[in-house]
């Protein structure tokens, strides 16, 4: 046993590392002679073994020896040999010796005996059986014959394989397997290719021994040999097969897959099997399906437990061959799967020396392109991955599943192979492996899994075919994403959170599809935490969200790349909607103040890395530069290690440059420069020495050299201005940077290291001596009218001032300047400059020439004034200046010198130069406009010389042949166009509001009053109500040219109007305006400082008068007056005898409406006194009653009455007139009777009787059978009730009102008749005492001092009807019966129907004219109230005979008169606001008094309908007579020839009232109305001029 | 009343440059003289003949006016055409009320009637020189309006 294990080991040994070369020939082995002599030894020892053992000896020696198999030895075999075996065996060994290796049997030498022995041996072994062999050998002649033959063959090379096969005919015929399978073993020596033989090389016979062996294939014991035949055979095969050798290869091949058991086949055999199916699907491509056999349960049976590795590569190379032709059904897929499925995950350690060369990965791969491979696989593969992760076995197979998920995406699509549940699953999976896995590397693995799966399935969205379902499983996966993630935010615990975020991330950089999907929530998200986050556990959660941006932001970066990858993937980036908001959250940390210390530098440091990654894809520019900004602002100080800081200026420096280079970002200049200028001013920098600052200088040069490069390249593109001017400031902010280090101003300080100037120089002089000449050599006017000029060469001039100073006097300072004046002032012709140089010239000194530049020494004070000069001198007045450009070169230059050099400039440009030319005809123009620019440029620095020339200007305007000079100089001060040049961005030194101090009002008024002043009048009057505001506004200015300006105006105006020009509206305005004109006109008049406004003034005040109504100026008599008692003492004459004249009265005019006429004065109608009449006594109340002036409205029948002074002598003035009416009335009424009844001549009194019985029992109510109950009052009810016209003020509506009742009234009026005594206004006590107004009449009458005669009333005098309207004179008219009526039915209570007394209560229609609008009486102060209740009060007890009611005559006391008298048909009540206040204020003071007032008040206070205080419970005292308007235009003509004649007015007044003919009482009262008026005007009050 | 007086030339100011506003001077002091209260007066009118001032009438000359500024005092003497004439009253009216106008209150107005000119001379003078009476005569309304009347074409400005 012993021996045959060590045999089975040396024979593993041999196998494990043999392969089928010769061992000597190639193996290094160690010790090859130990080996062999090892075999040797067990060879003699055990020989007979190797066959137990199944080893083929010969195949062993073959490899043991190889070609160094000599005849010696196989003589020592063979000797040592005893048996039969043995000496077979040797002979074999020999055979095989001679046909493997060549050796030829011949040359054995003197041993032929061998070599013909051993080959017939080998023929004998090949074809002939054992037993022969073994005694037939030697003795058998035929054999020998056929040997020689066979030998002779051998040595001519013409053995074919056919002799060979009929030799071994026998063999491979026999029954015994041995010996078939020697047999066939001769064959295939003899065969394909063997060097005894001549290669089978026909066509036919290939095909016949494929054949041969094919059919061979099911003999189990020869297959061995029959595959190495075979493959030997197929191998051979090449170029295109015939149709036999096809199909005997067909055959073949089949016949292996479907007869051999390949594995039980030995390892080579199996490799030669799966050699042949290599061989006949990839090279052949023999049409396998062709057979009737199943290819694939076939292969599965052949693959099915393979193990050795090279076998298992082949397999699995060869199975997407095999499924792509084989697989299609459904069915079989699982079996076909199943047999390398189960390899998966596939685990393969090569040995150590390996020599084969497959390595783990091969067979992965290999692995997952075999599962991979179709798409009937999917499933399987796809349940295979997910329970192989979800089994969570080892990390290899995690990653292995991974892979194969991956796999799957990319071979067959998202959609394809994962469909909408296997989305779910996958992401299920996926995340599961990212949150919970362990293994850092499955996280990363599956991050990458759900990226890769992401992209395409994002991809697959922007296929548009597949966009139905691809979006839908991106969808499925981002919404279940999105979902989680939202859930990960709010999950407490941070690493959780942050590993599910990092699903968030995957997405992002994904695809810009996916990136949309969770951008935006996701950063909502994060910032609401940021901005959320406050006190101890904010920090971390802060932090942690804050990372999660900048993680997020950094995954961004990689999308970046990937859409630079993909043209049509480009675009927008994801992230640009949201940066802005990006931004603003980050920017947010900053400010936040819950952190300090370390904890906000830590945010703030993030932040900040945030930023930097945002900047690239943030859109807008602005934001890009706030950005900047906000990196530039808060790094410094953010950084507190040295080293970090460098480093993230590094950074920063390097990604800019990357940008600007690659992405030709916009900001990219703008960011970079600014770092620079950070670098090189950063003090901590420069604490790092001059190394730094060299490097740092460097990445200057290389700035302005790839921002140069980059112009040129712009420059060749459209659009450059833009870019251009970003460059410039980019540039402009690295030379100010070096400026400023220069000069030490940087917080760093530096300057004075020499070392650090010398650089600073050096640096100046690159850009002295090449970037600016090339920059402005690069320049063009073409690019610069584009943009706005100044601006866009504000940089380059900076740049250029930056250089000149910091190259001072040395360095490029002289070619820099040269090279401006050679360039662009060298043709200083006579044609001057071109305006492209002007241009250039107005830029640089506009903005480049600073006021208090350092570098501007004596010498170029001097360049800058020749230049002027020069540009002064070359310019030819007589035509425009192109493009303002001179004008606003020598503006710029004046506003910004000072001292010696601006005076000798002003000297020269203004006095010598400009001021002889403005007046010329030919220069004046432009000549003007320069002064004016330089006018402007000197008031903006609030230089005095400003002063100067605005006042030439403003002389200008006095003379009208030059007032357009002045209306150029204002214009150009004026207008705001300009006002962007004359700026601070151009160094303008400009006061803060210059432009409000200088033009002010006064200035305006004062340029409008001086244009006007030259205009002629009469265009000026037509925008007179637009101007005459204005000039009186002027009369205010302090100047005094103004306001002479504006007097003679005014005068002007004054003068046309008051000439008759009926088209002219400046009257109206002028009295609208009259209170401040007046005013402005006093206040000039004591103007002191100028006679002429003085007397200008007084000239106009004069003449104000004339061109106003004289009520409108009457009230300023006393004004003026008094005003003027100065003026009288001025101490100019002409001053004093212009204000004498305006001081007498005679000038205040005469009044321009007289409301009345005289027609019959002198009619003496009461008898007031002893001897007075009424005339007297209107005397002396005329001064209360100053105007009274009627007007026709817009509505034809408004009563106007103005100016009424209400007092108790007007109160007097109206009852008398209201008894005097009243007596007419009576008077009248006589013959009212008489036309009634015809036999009476003269008036009845029965009226008056009755009333004054009714006086005698007022307290007695109407007794019930009273004539008038069932009926409206009678005539002689309402007159009884006339307490007169009062208060009629204006009026657009006339209403009837009702008075207060009788007795009412009587007791007002006797208190007032005392009052009257008491002021000695009435002589007769006993007469008046205690009677109503009416008492009057039975006097008058009795002392036939009134007729009707002298009333001279007759109804032709109205044009009436004598016969038919004279009844109604005063009697009920019957229409106001029928309104009367008509009130009643319509009142709110039926009057018939009402109780008792109520109807008891009714006091009749009482005419009384009130408008609704008017105020009752004018509040007049305490004093007059008190002056006018005085009286009432005193006579207070009889207050109480007013008390009135039905109830009076019971036994119910007398109700006193309170603030409401509910007992009565009246509530008084003091409803008007005026009233309202006095009384109030009345009640204060006089509160005893309350009740007497209260009753004064309520008479002074008329009832108006619309106070629905006025109306008693029931609301019976109310009613509302209708008025009717006459048709319109009738009206109108009657009015229009009614103006001025009162007696007409008041017809058509009372025709409007009541919308009849002139026949009611209301007409007759106001008949006789005028006809008192005619007494008042008759008086010589009147008569005169007499207004003082 | 003198239907037939004897009508004289207005004489013109003699000694006095008339000078336009543009030439006259702000600082140049113009003192109050009699010439001026007489450029003040001239101007009236007669009131029995309406055409004609009183200066025409020779009613008023330079010479009879007479004033102090520093003492606040004018006199002016009025000569009535006729020793008999029944308007010398309201002759004097109109000057007073004219001047009263026309001089800040400071001045004491004195018109009276040149000595020996009208027969009634002390009781006018006197009745000149009482305010109430004059007062009394200007609250009169017909006066008032003769007054006025005389006084309304006397307006000139120079």
């Amino acid at each position: 046993m012993l021996m045959i294990l060590a045999l089975q080991v040396f024979a593993l040994l041999l196998a494990s590392n043999v392969s089928h070369q010769p061992l000597g020939a190639t193996a290094p082995w160690s010790d090859t002679a130990h080996i062999r002599r090892l075999f040797d030894q067990s060879y003699n020892q055990y020989d007979h073994q190797y066959d137990v053992l199944s080893i083929d000896p010969l195949d062993v020696i073959n490899r043991v020896y190889g070609t160094d198999l000599t005849h010696a030895q196989l003589q020592i075999v063979s000797k040592s040999k005893k048996s039969t075996a043995s000496y077979w065996d040797t002979l074999k060994m020999c055979s095989f010796a001679e046909m493997s290796h060549g050796v030829d049997g011949i040359a054995f030498g003197g041993q032929g005996f061998l070599g013909i022995n051993s080959f017939a041996a080998s023929m004998q072994f090949a074809c002939g059986d054992g037993n022969t062999l073994a005694h037939g050998g030697v003795e058998g002649t035929d054999r020998r014959i056929l040997f020689a033959d066979c030998r002779a063959e051998v040595r001519r090379k013409s053995l074919t394989i056919l002799r060979v096969v009929e030799q071994a005919q026998s063999a491979l015929t026999n029954e015994n397997n041995e010996v078939r399978n020697r047999g066939i073993m001769v064959t295939v020596a003899c065969g394909p290719n063997l060097t005894l033989t001549r290669p089978v090389s026909d066509p036919q016979s290939k095909s016949s021994l494929i054949q041969f062996y094919g059919d061979r294939l099911q003999d189990e014991p020869c297959v061995k040999e029959v595959l190495r035949g075979l493959k030997l055979l197929i191998e051979s095969l090449d170029g295109p097969l015939s149709d036999d050798l096809r199909r005997a290869a067909t055959h073949a091949v089949v016949g292996v897959l479907k007869y051999v058991h390949v594995q039980s086949l030995a390892l080579s055999d199996r490799h030669k099997a799966f050699g042949l199916v290599e061989e006949a699907l990839g090279r052949l491509e023999l049409p396998l399906s062709e057979q009737d056999v199943d290819v694939l349960e076939c292969w599965v049976q052949c693959m099915n437990g393979e193990r050795d590795p090279r076998n298992l590569l082949l397999c699995f190379r060869l199975i997407p061959r095999i499924a792509a032709k084989f697989l299609t059904n459904k069915d079989k897929a699982e079996d076909f799967f199943n047999v390398f499925s189960c390899y998966f995950p596939i685990t393969f350690t090569p040995p150590p020396d390996d020599k084969v060369g497959i390595s783990a990965d091969m067979l992965r791969e290999a692995l997952l392109e075999c599962m991979t491979c179709h798409f009937l696989l999917i499933p399987f593969s796809l349940d295979l991955a997910l329970s192989k992760l979800a089994e969570a076995e080892s990390t290899g197979c995690r990653l292995d599943s991974l892979d194969l998920l991956a796999t799957l995406a990319t071979k067959h699509g998202v959609q394809g192979s994962l469909g909408h549940d296997g989305c779910q699953q996958v992401w299920s999976s996926l995340r599961l492996q990212i949150v919970d896995s362990s293994e850092q590397e499955v996280q990363e693995r599956a991050r990458s899994c759900l990226r890769h799966i992401l992209r395409i399935a994002a991809e697959e969205v922007g296929d548009e075919r597949q966009e139905a379902t691809g979006s839908s499983c991106l969808h499925t996966i981002m919404k279940t994403l999105k979902m989680q993630t939202t859930v990960d935010l709010k999950t407490p615990q941070e690493l959780r959170s942050r590993k599910g975020l990092s699903t968030v991330l995957c997405a992002v950089s994904a695809h810009p599809v996916s990136a949309k999907f969770v951008l935006h929530d996701s950063l909502y998200a994060l910032r609401d935490i940021v901005l959320a986050s406050g006190g101890e556990s904010g920090f971390a959660r802060m932090y942690a969200a804050l990372q999660v941006i900048h993680e997020i932001l950094l995954s961004s970066r990689s999308l970046w790349m990937y859409m630079k990858g993909r043209p049509a993937a480009g675009g927008k980036h994801p992230l640009s909607e949201v940066s802005k908001d990006t931004f603003d959250t980050l920017t947010s940390v900053f400010v936040h103040d819950s952190f300090a210390g370390e904890e906000s530098s830590k945010l703030k440091q993030t932040s900040l890395q945030s930023i930097c990654e945002l900047i690239p894809v943030m859109g807008g520019e602005d934001d890009v530069r706030r950005a900047f900004d906000m990196l530039v602002g808060e790094f410094v100080a953010l950084c507190r290690s040295q080293d970090e800081r460098l480093v993230s200026i590094k950074r920063l420096v390097s990604s800019c440059l990357a940008m600007m280079e690659e992405e030709d970002h916009p900001a990219a200049i703008s960011t970079l420069s600014g770092f620079t200028a950070l670098c090189l001013n950063d003090d901590a920098l420069w604490g790092h020495g001059l190394e730094v600052l060299r490097s740092s200088f460097a990445v200057s040069v290389r700035v302005a050299r790839a921002a140069l490069d980059i112009l040129l390249e712009a420059r060749r593109r459209e659009g450059v201005a833009g870019r251009q001017k970003l460059i410039f400031q980019g540039l402009l902010s690295v030379i100010d940077a070096v400026r400023l280090r220069h000069n030490g101003v940087s917080p760093g300080g530096g300057g004075d290291d020499v070392a650090v100037k010398e650089e600073c120089v050096s640096i100046g002089s690159l850009f002295a001596t090449k970037i600016v000449p090339e920059l402005v050599a690069d320049l063009s006017c073409d690019q610069l009218q584009s943009s706005s000029f100044a601006g866009c060469f504000e940089p380059l001039a900076g740049m250029i001032r930056a250089t000149l100073e910091l190259v001072g006097e040395g360095g490029g300072s002289k070619e820099l300047v040269s090279l401006l004046l050679d360039k662009y002032s060298t043709p200083i012709a006579p044609s001057g400059f071109s305006c492209e140089q002007l241009k250039i010239i107005q830029s640089v000194f506009m903005s480049a020439v600073h006021a208090d530049l350092r570098f501007l020494d004596e010498s170029k004070r001097g360049f800058v004034r020749n230049l002027a000069a020069s540009l002064l001198d070359g310019f030819d007045f007589s035509q425009e200046d192109p493009g303002d450009c001179r004008k606003s070169i020598v503006a710029s230059v004046m506003n910004k010198l000072d001292g010696e050099v601006f005076e000798s400039m002003y000297q020269f440009i203004v006095e010598q130069t400009l001021l002889p030319k403005v007046k010329e005809e030919k220069f004046a123009w432009s000549a003007n406009q320069f002064l004016a620019w330089i006018a402007k440029a000197l008031v903006c620095r609030g230089h005095p010389k400003g002063q100067v020339i605005v006042e030439i200007f403003r002389g200008y305007l006095t003379e009208s042949n030059e007032a357009k000079y002045g209306v150029i100089g204002y214009q150009v001060l004026g207008s705001r166009d300009l006002d962007k040049d004359f700026s601070k961005q151009n160094h303008f030194i400009c006061k803060p509001l210059w432009r409000q101090r200088f033009f002010s009002q006064e200035f305006f008024l004062m340029a409008l009053v001086h244009l006007l002043h030259g205009t002629p009048v009469e265009a000026v009057a037509l925008e007179a109500p637009r101007v005459i505001p204005l000039l009186v506004q002027a009369l205010n200015c302090p100047a005094k040219e103004t306001k002479v300006a504006a007097l003679e105006l005014l005068f002007s105006f004054i003068d046309q109007d008051s000439k008759p020009n009926p088209g002219s509206d400046s009257t109206s305005f002028m009295e609208g305006q009259l209170s401040t004109l007046i005013q402005a006109l006093l206040d000039c008049s004591s103007f002191s400082e100028s006679l002429i406004v003085r007397c200008r003034a007084l000239d106009c005040l004069s003449r104000v008068p004339k061109i106003a109504s004289y009520h409108k100026v009457y009230p300023f008599r006393t004004q003026v007056t008094r005003a003027l008692g100065k003026v009288l003492s001025d101490h100019k004459r002409c001053v004093r005898l212009r204000g004498a004249n305006c001081r007498s009265p005679q000038s205040h005019g005469r009044p321009s409406l007289v409301s009345v006429v005289v027609t019959e004065p002198g009619v003496e109608m009461l008898r007031l006194g002893k001897d007075r009449s009424i005339s007297d006594y209107l005397e002396r109340v005329k001064d209360r009653r100053e105007l009274i002036s009627r007007k026709f409205g817009s509505d034809g029948h408004e009563v106007k009455v103005e100016q009424i002074r209400s007092s108790m002598r007007y109160r007097e003035f109206e009852m008398t007139k209201l008894r005097y009416q009243h007596n007419v009335a009576s008077a009248l009424r006589k013959d009212d009777k008489e036309s009634r009844q015809p036999s009476s001549g003269r008036a009845d009194f029965s009226s008056l009787r009755y009333h004054r019985e009714r006086r005698i029992s007022s307290h007695h109510p109407p007794s019930s059978s009273s004539p008038s109950r069932d009926l409206p009052p009678s005539t002689d009810q309402i007159r009884d009730r006339v307490v007169g016209l009062r208060n009629v003020g204006h009026s657009s509506s006339l209403s009837l009102y009702f008075s207060a009742r009788d007795s009412e009234w009587k007791g007002r009026n006797s208190r007032f008749m005392q009052y009257m005594e008491s002021k000695h206004m009435l002589s007769d006590r006993g007469v008046h005492r205690n009677t109503s107004p009416d008492m009057f009449l039975p006097d008058s009458l009795r002392d036939d001092l009134v007729s009707v005669r002298d009333l001279s009333i007759f109804p032709d005098e109205f044009q009436i009807n004598k016969a038919s309207q004279a009844e109604d004179y005063f009697t009920t008219s019957s229409r106001l019966s029928e309104e009367a009526r008509s009130v009643f039915n319509k009142s709110p209570t039926d009057f018939d129907r009402s109780p008792r007394h109520v109807r008891d209560r009714w006091p009749g229609p009482l005419l009384r004219f009130r408008s609704k609008s008017a105020e009752p009486a004018p509040f007049l102060g305490q004093a007059a109230r008190q002056e006018l209740y005085e009286p009432f009060r005193k006579t207070s007890q009889t207050s109480h005979d007013a008390t009135y009611g039905p109830r009076a005559e019971s036994l119910a006391p007398p109700i006193p008169i309170k603030g409401r008298r509910h007992a009565g048909s009246y509530k008084y009540i003091l409803t008007h606001s005026q009233s309202s206040a006095a009384r109030m204020k009345l009640t204060h003071e006089q509160g005893p008094r309350l009740n007497d007032l209260n009753l004064a008040m309520a008479s002074e206070c008329s009832y108006s309908m619309e106070d629905a205080d006025a109306t008693d419970a029931s609301g019976v005292g109310k009613i509302k007579v209708a008025i009717v308007k006459k048709d319109e235009g009738e009206e109108n003509q009657q009015l229009q020839s009614a103006v001025g004649r009162d007696e007409e007015m008041a017809l058509e007044r009372s025709q409007s009232v009541l919308g009849g003919p002139p026949s009611s009482p209301q007409f007759l009262l106001d008949s006789l109305w005028h006809r008192l008026c005619r007494e008042i005007v008759g008086s010589p009050f009147f008569t005169g001029s007499g207004w003082n | 009343m003198n239907a037939n007086p004897v009508v004289f030339e207005r004489r013109e100011e003699e000694g006095r440059q008339k000078k336009s506003l543009e030439e006259e001077e702000e600082d140049v002091i113009d003192a109050q003289d009699a010439a001026e209260i007489f450029d003040l007066i001239r101007d009236i009118k007669d009131p029995e003949h309406e055409d004609l001032t009183l200066e025409q009438l020779n009613v008023l000359q330079e010479g009879n006016v007479t004033m102090d500024e520093e003492k606040g005092y004018v006199h002016v003497y009025f000569t009535p055409t006729v020793p008999h004439c029944s308007a010398s009253t309201l002759i004097g009216l109109c000057i007073r009320l004219k001047l009263m106008q026309s001089l800040p209150p400071r001045y004491k107005i004195d018109v009276k009637i040149t000595p020996g000119t009208h027969l009634q001379e002390q009781q006018v003078n006197k009745q000149l020189a009482d305010k109430e009476r004059v007062a009394a005569a200007l609250e009169n309304k017909s006066l008032l309006d003769v007054v006025h009347k005389c006084l309304m074409e006397g307006n000139r400005i120079s």
